[in-house]
């Protein structure tokens, strides 16, 4: 098994502390060029200033699966059972925590859950209403009654089929 | 909490092209995004890379296109609504990053976005078709070290009494004109119903039969009878240049050509053959590990073939039927609908001692269960095409 030269520990923005194996700290692009820039240095702790520690957490339990799940399908059906763990691990999370998921996700450069978060909230948005839209992100309207019914009219038939959440 | 600018475009881009429209209201930022042309084409690449919510569409030469809805089992129809008479024979020559290709009388090629219902009619000087003796073969695909769309013809190359080859010609979007490519010298048949090439990685396929040996005999004049090996014509639209694949080597080349069916399935290409026995294989292209080879004293590609699924024969079919993928989808079940056989029937299938009464029109097979299961497509009427398609916002106008 590793040891503990291959741990790393992340902080979160609460200064709370998570030991991760290095197999799973390296798919965090911020993480593996930090310990780069410091390499020889016996101190293996990254400051991930802006990251809410919820964040942190569902970050690495994404990452250790998707580690594990690869080691062990190396002769193949990796991508299958990966997609059935994103399945389950995207039902445990909140939609509106899918935000902030994503910024911080963006913030570790992690390509790969990087998509499964975008992903997760178009579909989650994709038969919205616009006011749930609107609402969802913090968008303010600002078109004019004039322009909104202009708009309405020339896309008339894209509002079918429409569920308002 | 307010997403950042980048954030929300690579959210949107993953969002469907058809419900993409209807966010354009939410503000102006929105409006302006989903309205460029920088966000269209990231949309484009997005979708033709990861084959991201791709579907299959059911068509006939009727003016309507179905859209298979498989979580729901039922279609959408979209009627084709460029602005031609009502008469019927508009027939789906491909779909590429949201576009598809219609020729309509064999007159006109059109490429309409269903999305945004947008067309664009080829001015093409000469007709669509060359009708000559033979079958005109049309393919259409895109060529993204150009930002090209072409459209391929493939006809017989015939003068008056010998086949002298295949005549190849390119329509490209950039020079809106016809160029004749080098004669194909290859005997190679275009058999059956002028098929439309199924396009994987920049290349379109057709099967296609290919004279191993001609052998004359005398009987009151000459005849020539030919002795033939089925194979795939590769296409690539970069390189502009054929290649003949040769089909897997478990399968005996000289079955005749409607045991076989070409597949363009989740971004690779799939061929499908009937077992005598009735039982159907299918077979997965690596369409990277070629090798050259030389066979029938003509260069071939040899390719990497897997057997992704085999299913078992459907005994509850009567002899003059047989199933026929429809669509592989994404839980890894498999699509198949019910075909009548014309011209054959095969005896040597497994039959079950009694046919039940209620036949379906389609069925899932599930290769974990090994099991059929009967369904319904609700709304489906008759096709004999099928196109995978995805949605995007492209205007046929922006190239």
């Amino acid at each position: 098994m590793a040891s503990t030269d291959d741990k790393v520990i992340l902080k979160s923005s609460e200064g709370e502390c998570f030991e991760v194996d290095m197999a799973v700290a390296s798919h965090l692009q911020i993480v593996k060029s930090v310990l780069e820039d410091c390499e020889g240095s016996s101190d293996k702790v990254v400051s991930l200033f802006i990251v809410e520690a919820k964040y942190v957490a569902m970050i690495i339990e994404y990452y250790k699966n998707y580690v594990e799940l690869k080691e062990k399908h190396e002769e193949g059906g990796f991508e299958e059972k990966l997609k059935e763990f994103e399945k389950q691990f995207l039902e445990q999370i909140d939609k509106k925590e899918l935000k902030g998921l994503v910024m911080a996700v963006n913030y570790l450069n992690a390509p790969a859950l990087f998509d499964v978060v975008c992903t997760a909230i178009a579909k989650h948005i994709e038969n919205k209403s616009v006011e749930y839209v609107r609402e969802y992100f913090g968008i303010v309207n600002d078109f004019t009654a004039e322009e909104e019914a202009q708009i309405r009219e020339e896309h008339r038939w894209a509002y079918d089929g429409v569920n308002d959440d | 909490m307010a997403l950042p600018r980048h954030l929300i475009s690579h959210i949107l881009t993953r969002v469907p092209a058809p419900t993409l429209r209807r966010f354009k209201k939410n503000c102006k930022q929105w409006g302006s995004e989903i309205g460029s042309s920088f966000f269209v084409r990231k949309q484009v690449d997005y979708v033709s890379r990861t084959r991201y919510r791709e579907g299959a569409v059911l068509s006939s030469s009727a003016r309507s296109l179905q859209f298979l809805d498989c979580e729901n089992m039922r279609v959408e129809l979209r009627r084709i609504d460029f602005p031609f008479d009502g008469r019927r024979g508009v027939s789906v020559i491909g779909s590429c990053n949201g576009l598809f290709c219609l020729a309509w009388m064999d007159k006109v090629l059109v490429l309409w976005n269903p999305c945004t219902k947008v067309c664009r009619d080829f001015a093409i000087s000469g007709p669509v078709v060359r009708r000559h003796y033979g079958l005109n073969w049309l393919g259409f695909g895109y060529d993204g070290t150009r930002d090209e769309y072409k459209i391929l013809r493939l006809h017989r190359h015939e003068t008056a009494q010998i086949m002298e080859g295949t005549q190849v010609d390119i329509f490209s979007s950039k020079t809106n004109s016809w160029k004749e490519l080098p004669i194909l010298r290859w005997e190679i048949g275009l058999v059956g119903q002028s098929q439309p090439g199924t396009l994987v990685d920049h290349a379109l396929h057709w099967l296609v039969e290919y004279v191993t040996r001609w052998e004359n005999f005398e009987i009151d004049g000459i005849f020539r009878f030919k002795t033939v090996a089925k194979a795939i014509l590769r296409f690539d639209l970069v390189e502009e240049k054929p290649s003949l694949i040769l089909i897997p080597p478990d399968i005996d080349c000289r079955h005749p050509l409607y045991e076989f069916e070409l597949r363009g399935f989740g971004g690779f290409l799939s061929l499908t053959h009937h077992n005598e026995e009735g039982h159907i294989d299918m077979w997965r292209v690596g369409l990277d590990k070629f090798k050259e080879i030389e066979r029938f004293s003509a260069k071939f590609l040899t390719a990497a073939w897997t057997k992704i699924i085999t299913i078992p024969c459907m005994t509850q079919l009567p002899l003059n039927k047989r199933l026929e993928p429809l669509w592989l989808m994404e839980d890894g079940k498999l699509l198949l609908h019910v075909q009548k056989i014309y011209g054959f029937i095969t005896k040597k299938r497994k039959r079950a001692e009694e046919i039940s009464v209620e036949q379906k029109k389609f069925y899932v097979y599930d290769p974990k269960s090994e099991e059929f299961s009967g369904c319904e497509i609700k709304g489906c009427k008759f096709f004999n095409r099928i196109t995978a398609h995805s949605h995007t916002l492209l205007s046929p106008n922006s190239f």
